[in-house]
């Protein structure tokens, strides 16, 4: 009940975030010198096909009007259409972004897979070959250019090995080397947050209690120290799938992947600006959607913010 | 007078102990203290890449296109028959030097308002915290795309984009560490000896927060290598035929099944820059009060 | 008959600093069914010792030398499954801040039936039972309800009960206390001591009794041993030692309660010494008001007087 008031109080606060946003973008195509029909049409149009796409584009009428076009277009849905495609932008994004998750979630669960037992064992056996392997995984993930990396996957494991396919969107052979790509960027830092909110949860008082019990050092790491550990690893790599959507533009590009990274590059190739913009908008309000599912995900999991927040509205 | 001289002296030589215990954390530190080591190396390099460099890193022979690493060319030759340890040695200057405009421009605009924010509170502050909540909800390669797409390609246009991006990023950290200390003594005392606010912020606040700053601007120095160098590579950097690392493995992909080395040798080049800026980061960090130090987080792309 | 004794026990942390010897020396022991104070300032080693006893010093901390004979096992020397055995069962603890020592995600009850599950191999959902009446022997208000609250639901004084109840479960010959009520209201310290009391009839344990609260360690204890900087300063039954102190640190801090409320430290002219580089001679003597000639020079022993032990030099060496 109250859980219901909770979601619409954070969704009423993503409002004025998701405004700034969109009159950003508006301002950043409108505003800034230059002309953006011209910059649209490019250097080598005619000036007849400049004046087509500024009525086109409405940009022949007052900045007001077209900022209130603009907005009500927005709250409808409409992203605008293609310059392209001719088609409607929400209606080529829709297509394109299931993909897209689709490499963003299997990259999550790949990272998190590697990432946390090496946190885990990293905190508790520091001086151990995996807790080096740990620390090498951690500084390696957070300095990879993750196009690079996946360039010399390709080589290795396509070109080389003939194992897995270098490009392209189908089955699932073809995850596995973008995925993997991916995943990279979040390894590192997933990694050292393990590794400390575990030596964190050991270093508390109750980990104290739970051994003057007489409980078995197993139960105190598995039922004391790692089930509070969990909790900032679960909120942290539920904010990371944000970072995940941004480097999937580059992991895209690498791979040809057809999610919607690849189509903002191919917009910002062929200059066609309604897509950029509503690409960028509709990235915006799926990560504010992530981050209100996060919190609400982190209130289930801790019975501390679970009970407050319950009790107090 | 004379005594204005004496804690003036007194001054001096405690910031000197203390940046000299500094120093010596972080020498400790020996990864640390090698890739500083490395990494002044990589800048000189490319500072001096003209005398350094054995090739032209413009001069072409399109017959001996893509040839591999040999004793003259140890880097062998890129898609067009240039020298790519040449132009490895000339594309540390464009991938290096626009990471540390871009970070001085972003930490420059992000510092200020993150000061005026912390410090005034108040409406100034809803409205600051409300652009960087917006802002920062996208991820930090979005923003640089978007920005740059914007301002066109070229040098100049990378380092706004990638700088701006940075920014909402160093608001939120400057202003947290603001609200740390502006309740401290020594600020208090200031206000009410009515010291000016540019004064109280810029002798007080600022020298107190600093040290987390460098910080973090050093992971950020790595960061936005990656998300330049990035950008060079999906052909939104700077023009060809620029030796910027990212772009040139951008446009030697396409040769990648017969000639990988085009590749490799800037990717290499991109990585150990990137790292050596993390370690150091993990070695100023330590260094540090470690108060402090929980604010400061590596930077992701 | 003793039930406790340590002997010369050595509590080193090994830091990047320097040796921190927050135990140098320390010997007592606890005959069955007695109540011992250990009273001191913040970082004289008393909180060390209590967690030393357990053997649940972490590292960089570490017991470097001594014995602590438990009913004739000396406990330096067990294995860890054998020291676990005791733990919980043999001897238990209470400890300072209820409010971090128990597991803020995990229910109270549960946290209290895990007590059962270490040493009577029986599952958590069995016992609970066991743990409804654990809470109403310890005054918990509507336990069958209460087992089901996570800790923050619960007041700081509830908490307290509930980390009592876990350290009686099992009916343990010694019961360690390591400020059990520094952490609470005022009020509630009263209940919380009284509980205490009440268990200690029942149970028929020995307790040990930390706390920087004199009075209330005069009040409850049969002996009272003081610590400064990780040794022992006096040592003796309270009674004596309260009335009639001999070390001029024990008087101090005497004299200091009664200017002030029980429930602040007492306080004493000068910091507590770094443990670190502790003062040459005796550790008290930069502090202490009755100093002469040789106290910075050699180091007191612990000598016996009166019946009681005193490390100080007014009183000679012991022939």
């Amino acid at each position: 009940m109250s859980l219901a008031r909770y979601i619409a109080r954070r969704l009423l606060q993503a409002i004025p975030t998701l405004f700034i946003l969109i009159v950003f973008m508006f301002i950043l195509v409108r505003v800034l010198p230059g002309d953006p029909a011209r910059l649209i049409a490019g250097l080598e149009a005619t000036e007849e096909d400049v004046e087509r796409i500024r009525v086109l584009l409405g940009l022949d009428r007052p900045l007001h009007e077209q900022f209130i076009d603009y907005l009500t277009d927005i709250l409808r849905g409409d992203l605008g259409t293609s310059l392209k495609f001719e088609t409607p932008v929400i209606e080529e994004i829709l297509i394109r972004f299931p993909r897209t998750l689709e490499l963003a979630i299997v990259a999550e669960l790949l990272s998190i897979a590697i990432a946390l037992p090496l946190g885990i064992i990293s905190a508790l056996k520091p001086f151990t070959k995996t807790g080096a392997l740990a620390t090498i995984t951690s500084l390696l993930g957070s300095s990879m250019p993750i196009y690079w990396l996946g360039l010399i996957l390709i080589y290795v494991f396509s070109v080389n090995m003939r194992l897995l396919p270098s490009f392209g969107y189908g089955t699932p052979a073809h995850i596995i080397l973008p995925a993997f790509t991916l995943a990279t960027l979040l390894m590192g830092n997933l990694v050292r947050i393990t590794r400390a909110s575990v030596l964190d949860a050991l270093e508390s008082n109750y980990i104290v209690t739970a051994r003057a019990k007489g409980l078995s050092e197993r139960i105190v790491i598995y039922r004391h120290a790692l089930k509070n550990a969990l909790i900032p690893i679960i909120t942290i790599s539920g904010l990371q799938l944000g970072a995940l959507l941004g480097g999937a533009i580059l992991t895209e590009s690498v791979f040809a992947w057809p999610g919607i990274g690849l189509l903002l590059l191919d917009s910002i190739y062929s200059r066609d600006y309604p897509l950029i913009q509503g690409i960028i908008i509709f990235y915006a309000v799926i990560l504010i959607l992530i981050n209100l599912i996060v919190d609400i995900a982190y209130a289930f999991i801790d019975p501390r913010v679970r009970i407050s927040l319950w009790k107090s509205e | 007078m004379e005594v204005r001289i004496e804690e003036k002296k007194r001054k001096e030589r405690r910031e000197k102990a203390l940046f000299g215990q500094w120093w010596r954390i972080f020498k400790a530190n020996r990864v640390a203290y090698v890739s500083l080591y490395i990494l002044i190396g990589i800048t000189l390099i490319s500072l001096f890449a003209d005398f350094i460099a054995p090739y032209s890193p413009y001069e072409f022979d399109i017959r001996r296109a893509r040839e591999p690493p040999s004793l003259e060319h140890p880097f062998g030759l890129d898609e067009i028959g240039r020298d790519l340890l040449s132009r490895v040695i000339h594309g540390g200057r464009y991938s290096i030097g626009i990471a540390y405009a871009a970070v001085f421009l972003g930490a420059s605009i992000g510092v200020i308002l993150g000061l005026i924010s912390g410090y005034y509170g108040g409406i100034i502050d809803d409205i600051i915290q409300r652009f960087t909540d917006a802002m920062l909800s996208l991820p930090t390669i979005l923003l640089a795309i978007a920005l740059v797409t914007v301002l066109g390609v070229g040098v100049t246009s990378l380092i706004i984009a990638v700088g701006l991006s940075t920014v909402p990023i160093y608001i939120r950290l400057t202003r947290g560490l603001v609200l740390q200390v502006r309740n401290m003594d020594y600020v208090l005392a200031a206000k009410i000896l009515g010291k000016r606010d540019t004064y109280i912020i810029f002798r007080h606040i600022l020298p107190n927060i600093a040290s987390p700053i460098i910080v973090q601007s050093t992971y950020y120095l790595g960061l936005t290598i990656l998300i330049a160098s990035g950008l060079g590579f999906l052909g939104l950097g700077v023009p060809p035929p620029t030796p910027e690392w990212g772009a040139m493995i951008g446009r030697g992909r396409e040769f990648l099944i017969s000639s990988p080395h085009i590749v490799a040798f800037p990717g290499i080049f991109i990585l150990i820059t990137a790292l050596c800026f993390n370690l150091i980061g993990d070695g100023l960090r330590d260094a540090l009060d470690p108060k402090m130090a929980k604010y400061i987080r590596r930077g992701r792309i | 008959m003793k039930i406790l004794e340590v002997r010369n026990l050595k509590v080193y942390y090994f830091l990047h600093r320097g040796i921190v010897k927050a135990v140098d020396g320390v010997s007592f022991s606890v005959e069955e069914g007695e109540i011992l104070g250990i009273a001191g300032e913040s970082g004289s080693g008393k909180s060390t010792l209590a967690h030393s006893i357990l053997r649940l010093i972490k590292p960089p901390g570490e017991i470097v030398e001594g014995e602590i004979i438990f009913q004739g096992k000396d406990l330096t020397k067990l294995s860890e499954d054998e020291m676990r055995e005791i733990r919980g069962r043999d001897i238990s603890m209470v400890f300072q801040d209820p409010n971090t020592y128990l597991n803020p995600i995990m229910k109270v009850g549960l946290q209290v039936a895990e007590v059962y599950e270490a040493h009577q191999n029986a599952k958590i959902e069995t016992v609970l039972d066991k743990v409804v009446n654990l809470f109403k022997k310890v005054k918990i208000t509507d336990p069958e309800k209460r087992i089901y609250s996570y800790p923050h639901e619960l007041s700081g004084g509830m908490k307290q009960r509930a980390l009592i109840s876990m350290a009686v479960a099992l009916k343990p010959k010694l019961i360690i206390l390591d400020e059990p009520t520094s952490a609470l209201d005022v009020t509630i310290q009263l209940e919380i001591v009284n509980l205490l009391k009440e268990m200690k009839e029942e149970l028929n344990a020995s307790m040990i009794f930390i706390s920087h609260d004199l009075e209330l360690l005069s009040e409850i204890t049969d002996k009272l041993m003081i610590m400064y900087a990780g040794k022992v300063v006096e040592y003796g039954s309270t009674k004596e030692v309260f009335n009639n102190p001999k070390h001029p640190y024990t008087e101090a801090l005497i004299n200091s309660i009664k200017y002030i409320r029980k429930d602040t430290l007492p306080t004493i002219e000068g910091e507590p010494p770094s443990l670190i580089n502790p003062p040459n001679g005796c550790r008290f003597h930069p502090r202490c008001p009755k100093k002469f000639d040789i106290c910075d020079k050699t180091e007191p022993s612990l000598i016996t007087i009166d019946g009681r032990k005193v490390s100080c030099h007014l009183y000679g060496e012991e022939e």
